[in-house]
C-alpha cells in the first residue's frame, strides 16, 4: 500500500469539511478523484501534502506518517501558480534540482522543448496557461512514487488538454502512483484506473474505473453527472 | 539544504536592495566630490543637500531591508509560494531557522553598505582622529553600543515577523492584525525593559 489515510477528519470554524475519510491508494495506478466544488478534494490532497493539520486520524506514506521523508516522494501539483513569478525558468529548473533529490533535468528541458517553452523567460512575462505548463513539467520530471495533480487542465485549452494528459501518461515513473482531481472528467476518464466520488467531505464511491463502467453501463462522466445531478 | 534555503532567501531579498545600496554608494560618492568644493556658497549648499539625502539613504537601505525580510517571509510561509515551500522535504525547524538566519545575514549587509557608504561619503583625517580617541578611552562602551543598535534593528524584524505568523493565525484582517501585533510586540517589550531598568 503506497498511501493509506485512516479516518481522517478535518474541520475548519468546527464545520467538518472531511468527515472520516478512510482510503487506500495501491501502487502503479491512476486514480482520478472527483467530486463537485467544495466538497474537500483539495483539502484532502493539502492534507496528504502536509500543508494542513489534521484533526482527527492519521495519513501513512509507505507505512510512516506523511512528513519530510514523504515529501521526498510525492509530487505535489497544486491548483494555483506557486513559483516566484520574478524568476526565470531556468533558475526555477535549477531550483528544483537543488532541492530534490529525484528531479531528472534532462527530462524537464526536453518536456520544456516540446511545450515550446523558452527557459530564459521570466514567468510573470508568461500567461495563465504558459505558467501551468511550466508547473506540471517540474511535477512530472520528478522520479517520484506518487504524484497528485489537483486540476491539472484547468485555463488550457482543450488540444494541450490532450497533451498534458499523453505527458502525464507517458512521463510518470513506472510503478508509482497518480492521483488526479479535477471537473473536467471526460478528458481525463480515458487514463483513470480508478475512481473516487467525494461528496459532502465523505467518500461515496472507489471502484475500478472500467469495472464501474461496466456495471453502469455508462461513461464515468455520465454516472458522476447522475450521482451529483442538483 | 539550510543553506540553500539561505542562498534563496538572501538572492530574493537582495535582488532589489542591490539598487538601494547602488543608490546609496552613488550619492555618497557625489557628496564625497561635491565636499571638495564647499569654498563657494552653491557648492556648500549643494554638498548640505548631498549630505541630506547620504542620511537619507542609509535610513532608506536600512528599512527597506527590514521589509524585504518582512514581505520574504510572509510570501513563501502564507501566501502561494507557501505551497512550494511548505511541500519542500525540510522540516518546519529547518524552514523557520532559515529565515532567522537570512534576515540577519540581509540586516548585515545593509550595514556594512551604510558603513562604506559612510566611510566614502564623510571620513576624514579628523573624523579618523576623534574616532581614534573615543575609542581608545570607551572601546568596550563603543562595542556594546555598536552591538546593541544591531540587536536591537535584528530584534525589530523578529517583532515583525512574530506579528505575521500571529496576524496570520486568524482568518480576518490579516495584514491589520500583523502590523498591529508587530508594533504592539515592539513597543511593549521596548517599555517593559525600560520600566525594569528603571526600578
Amino acid at each position: 500500500m503506497l498511501l493509506e489515510c485512516k479516518n481522517v477528519t478535518k474541520k475548519f470554524d468546527n464545520k467538518k469539511v472531511l468527515d472520516n475519510i478512510n482510503l487506500k491508494i495501491e501502487k502503479g495506478k491512476i486514480y482520478g478523484l472527483l467530486g463537485k466544488n467544495g466538497v474537500g478534494k483539495s483539502t484532502l490532497i493539502k492534507l496528504i501534502n502536509d500543508l494542513l493539520t489534521l484533526d482527527e486520524g492519521e495519513i501513512l506514506f509507505k507505512g510512516k506518517p506523511i512528513g519530510v521523508s514523504s515529501k521526498s516522494h510525492i509530487s505535489y501539483l497544486p491548483e494555483r501558480t506557486y513559483l516566484d513569478k520574478d524568476m526565470k525558468v531556468e533558475s526555477v529548473i535549477k531550483y528544483f534540482e537543488e532541492f530534490y533529490e529525484d528531479f531528472n533535468t534532462k527530462k524537464a528541458y526536453k518536456l520544456l522543448k516540446d511545450l515550446d517553452l523558452d527557459k530564459d523567460k521570466k514567468i510573470s512575462k508568461m500567461s495563465k496557461g504558459m505558467q501551468e505548463k511550466l508547473q506540471l513539467i517540474l511535477v512530472m520530471s520528478r522520479e517520484a512514487d506518487l504524484y497528485i495533480l489537483d486540476e491539472p487542465l484547468g485555463g488550457v485549452d482543450p488540444a494541450t488538454r490532450d497533451y498534458i494528459l499523453d505527458t502525464i501518461l507517458s512521463n510518470f515513473k513506472e510503478g508509482s502512483s497518480v492521483i488526479i482531481s479535477t471537473h473536467l472528467i471526460s478528458d481525463i476518464e480515458r487514463i483513470l484506473d480508478n475512481v473516487i466520488f467525494i461528496d459532502k467531505g465523505k467518500i461515496v464511491l472507489t471502484e475500478d474505473a472500467d469495472k464501474l463502467r461496466e456495471k453502469e453501463k455508462s461513461s464515468i462522466d455520465e454516472i458522476f453527472r447522475r450521482s451529483f445531478k442538483c | 539544504m539550510l543553506k540553500k534555503l539561505i542562498k534563496y532567501d538572501l538572492l530574493w531579498i537582495n535582488k532589489i536592495m542591490l539598487i538601494y545600496f547602488s543608490i546609496s554608494i552613488i550619492i555618497c560618492i557625489l557628496t564625497r566630490i561635491s565636499s571638495l568644493n564647499t569654498s563657494s556658497s552653491i557648492g556648500n549648499i549643494i554638498y548640505q543637500i548631498l549630505k541630506g539625502v547620504s542620511i537619507s539613504c542609509f535610513a532608506s537601505v536600512l528599512i527597506n531591508s527590514v521589509i524585504r525580510v518582512w514581505v520574504r517571509f510572509r510570501n513563501s510561509i502564507y501566501k502561494d509560494e507557501s505551497y512550494l515551500t511548505h511541500t519542500l522535504p525540510i522540516s518546519k525547524n529547518t524552514l523557520y531557522n532559515s529565515k532567522i538566519l537570512s534576515s540577519i545575514i540581509s540586516i548585515l549587509i545593509s550595514l556594512l553598505v551604510i558603513i562604506i557608504s559612510f566611510i566614502i561619503a564623510f571620513l576624514n583625517k579628523d573624523l579618523i582622529n576623534t574616532i581614534k580617541i573615543i575609542f581608545n578611552n570607551n572601546s568596550f562602551i563603543i562595542l556594546g553600543m555598536i552591538l546593541t543598535v544591531i540587536l536591537e534593528i535584528i530584534y525589530m524584524s523578529y517583532c515583525g515577523i512574530m506579528g505575521i505568523l500571529l496576524g496570520n493565525s486568524s482568518n480576518n484582517n490579516k495584514i491589520l492584525k500583523s502590523v498591529f501585533i508587530g508594533i504592539s510586540l515592539y513597543f511593549i517589550n521596548t517599555w517593559y525593559y525600560i520600566y525594569n531598568r528603571i526600578l
